[in-house]
């Protein structure tokens, strides 16, 4: 039985503190446009810019998204933080649990597109006891694997276009549903985008002649 | 009967070798008197003879008839130096005189001008204000913005938000390149001045100081000089008035939308958007706890090794904002013919310091001014050939008055002979 979006969204509600959602949030669409602006101060508009921002991007991601979870870790006892190496150890993520939830995150190309495969994702998601536990309300599972999916839909745009917990099923080959984390936290993406400049208006262009002098003047 | 100068004011006397950093041993050492003929002038016991006059006017740099000048009344406020502690005797006593020769220049403009209203944020506290804490100085910071019809962005420009509700600013030099800037609530006019000390051409810098200064004027305008003596009030009210700084140009709300996990690469690319340094944003992201005592150690490890506490990235190019409306006055008395630069050097006799004071172009006093009356021309004969075709002014070289003075001192001498 498949759960619906409402039983995930209570589920997350319930298991991941909305302030750490939310930070993660706010975290990546400012780790997209600083890596963005970084990466073309220093490499310009060249193909090897292209090249290099995703992995450039992930690894602030990864870093900053552990030094989130570990502030937090500090106050709140349900998350905790482990940065994981792959089997070819040729590269690290981190796992958070927040409660019944570990995650981890991955950058996609669409909102609904597949992670690509790994083999510590199908490790997780095999063992995850999401289908189990949302037929079973009195489920003692040990947790629920959760991907944050994030990416831009265009690829020139400095910011995500989706933030997105999703959560896949048993073989990690279909997603079991979603909770949009931009929704879930109600972040201002316009408010992101657009920090406005308090213009001032110039009110001393003209100093104002006193109206005795004025009138001395005119006589 | 002694030979002096008639009208001999000591008192400015003291005021132009405190705003020249002389100490009174090093002037008459100059002036070939002694310290204590310096100290007889200064008291009023005694006034200078002509040809001292003429030395005394040369090596101070003011003119004559500011010797001569009746002295301002001034009712002092406590002035706060920022940085005090670091801001040694002497360049305070340099900094006052200046202070002074600006409220005489605003009080002249006053007879001319209606100045912006004192439009200053004031608030009600049941404590002294050294009693505050850092979350009150926060919620003050924001309730500033607020009056002032801010959000939560960037201020476009500082020193003009504070023009506009009628604080006098200045930037200008001072001989010590300890001090940044100093503020005072003048209770001659019950107006805030700022002085911005330009010694530091750094724009971020600039506006930071203009902030803090902004702190002591809403924060310490009750506080009175007995209030407090020790090292360590001195420095809680330095403290005050950086986190009000902070606080105002870097709002937690927005703010914080931009430092989630600051590197200093990110601050790098920021600092053009918010127009503040980098130093001061990781000191405000340790202050909002985003980073913690750890990480912010780790970035001031970075930072410094990369070398950036002698010069940030962007410190030369971005703009500095400067002051207008006391220049602006000035420009407004000579456009329409009120006051000739003339006048205004004989009624505010402060040589190049006016310039500075009023943050003009340097030699905008001293320059010839176009008349504008027209001027009778003379009938051009047949065949000549006719200057300049576009009907441009031709420029005059500046030696020229200099040159034309010159030859009649010269036809004087023949004259003589």
């Amino acid at each position: 039985m498949q759960p619906s979006n409402i039983q995930l969204n209570e589920l997350v509600k319930d298991d991941i503190p909305r302030q750490f959602l939310f930070e993660i949030v706010v975290f990546l669409f400012n780790t997209y446009k600083s890596a963005h602006l970084y990466i073309k101060s220093e490499f310009g508009t060249t193909d090897e810019a292209k090249d290099l921002l995703p992995y450039f991007r992930r690894a602030r991601i990864e870093q900053g998204i552990r030094l989130i979870a570990e502030r937090h870790a500090k106050t709140n006892d349900t998350i905790k933080v482990r940065s994981e190496r792959n089997g070819a150890n040729n590269c690290s993520h981190n796992e958070i649990i927040c409660g019944r939830v570990l995650i981890t995150e991955s950058c996609v190309d669409g909102p609904n597109e597949m992670v690509p495969y790994a083999a510590f994702r199908t490790t997780l998601a095999k063992d995850s006891q999401l289908e189990l536990a949302l037929c079973d309300n009195n489920f003692d599972g040990d947790f629920y694997y959760g991907i944050i999916l994030h990416g831009a839909l265009n690829p020139d745009t400095n910011y995500p276009s989706f933030v997105r917990l999703a959560f896949p099923n048993r073989d990690c080959k279909t997603y079991a549903g979603f909770v949009d984390l931009i929704d879930f936290c109600e972040f201002d993406v316009s408010m992101f985008s657009n920090v406005s400049e308090e213009v001032i208006d110039d009110k001393i262009s003209e100093p104002e002649f006193r109206t005795d002098l004025q009138k001395q003047k005119e006589a | 009967m002694k030979l002096g100068t008639p009208n001999f004011n000591g008192e400015r006397l003291r005021e132009a070798r405190e705003a020249r950093c002389l100490k009174a041993t090093v002037l008459a050492e100059k002036l070939g008197i002694s310290k204590q003929a310096i100290s007889q002038y200064e008291n009023g016991i005694q006034t200078p003879k002509p040809e001292v006059m003429v030395r005394m006017s040369e090596i101070l740099n003011l003119p004559f008839n500011f010797f001569l000048r009746e002295s301002y009344p001034i009712e002092e406020n406590i002035i706060f130096f920022r940085s005090l502690s670091s801001t040694t005797k002497i360049t305070r006593v340099e900094a006052r005189p200046k202070l002074k020769w600006l409220k005489e220049i605003v009080d002249y403009l006053r007879n001319f001008f209606v100045f912006p209203e004192i439009n200053m944020p004031s608030i009600t506290l049941d404590k002294n204000p050294i009693y505050l804490t850092a979350e009150e100085i926060e919620q003050i910071a924001t309730q500033c913005r607020k009056y002032w019809g801010l959000g939560n962005g960037v201020i476009s420009d500082t020193v003009l938000l504070l023009e506009n509700n009628g604080v006098i600013v200045t930037r200008s030099e001072l001989s010590s390149m300890k001090m940044d800037a100093f503020s005072e609530w003048s209770l001659n006019d019950n107006t805030p001045y700022v002085f911005l000390i330009a010694n530091k051409n750094c724009a971020v810098r600039s506006r930071y100081d203009l902030a803090h200064e902004l702190g002591h004027l809403v924060l310490h305008k009750s506080i009175r000089k007995t209030d407090f003596s020790l090292k360590s009030e001195f420095n809680l009210i330095e403290e005050q008035a950086d986190r009000f700084a902070g606080a105002f140009l870097l709002p937690s709300e927005t703010f914080t939308l931009d430092f989630s996990i600051p590197t200093l690469d990110v601050l790098r690319m920021l600092k053009e958007k918010w127009k503040t340094s980098i130093a001061m944003m990781i000191k405000r992201c340790e202050n909002l706890g985003i980073i913690d005592k750890n990480y912010a150690k780790n970035l001031w490890i970075s930072y410094y090794r990369r070398d950036w506490r002698k010069k940030e990235p962007l410190d030369d190019i971005l703009p500095i904002e400067q002051p207008r409306f006391i220049r602006r006055c000035f420009e407004t008395l000579i456009k329409e013919n009120v006051q000739t630069k003339n006048d205004l050097i004989a009624r505010l006799p402060f040589a190049n310091d006016m310039e500075q004071l009023a943050c003009l172009p340097k030699g905008y006093l001293s320059e010839q001014q176009v008349e504008k009356e027209p001027m009778p021309q003379f009938r051009t004969p047949p065949n000549s050939v006719i200057p300049n075709k576009q009907g441009k002014a031709s420029i005059i070289p500046l030696n020229y008055h200099k040159v034309q003075s010159e030859q009649v001192n010269l036809l004087a001498e023949k004259v003589e002979i």
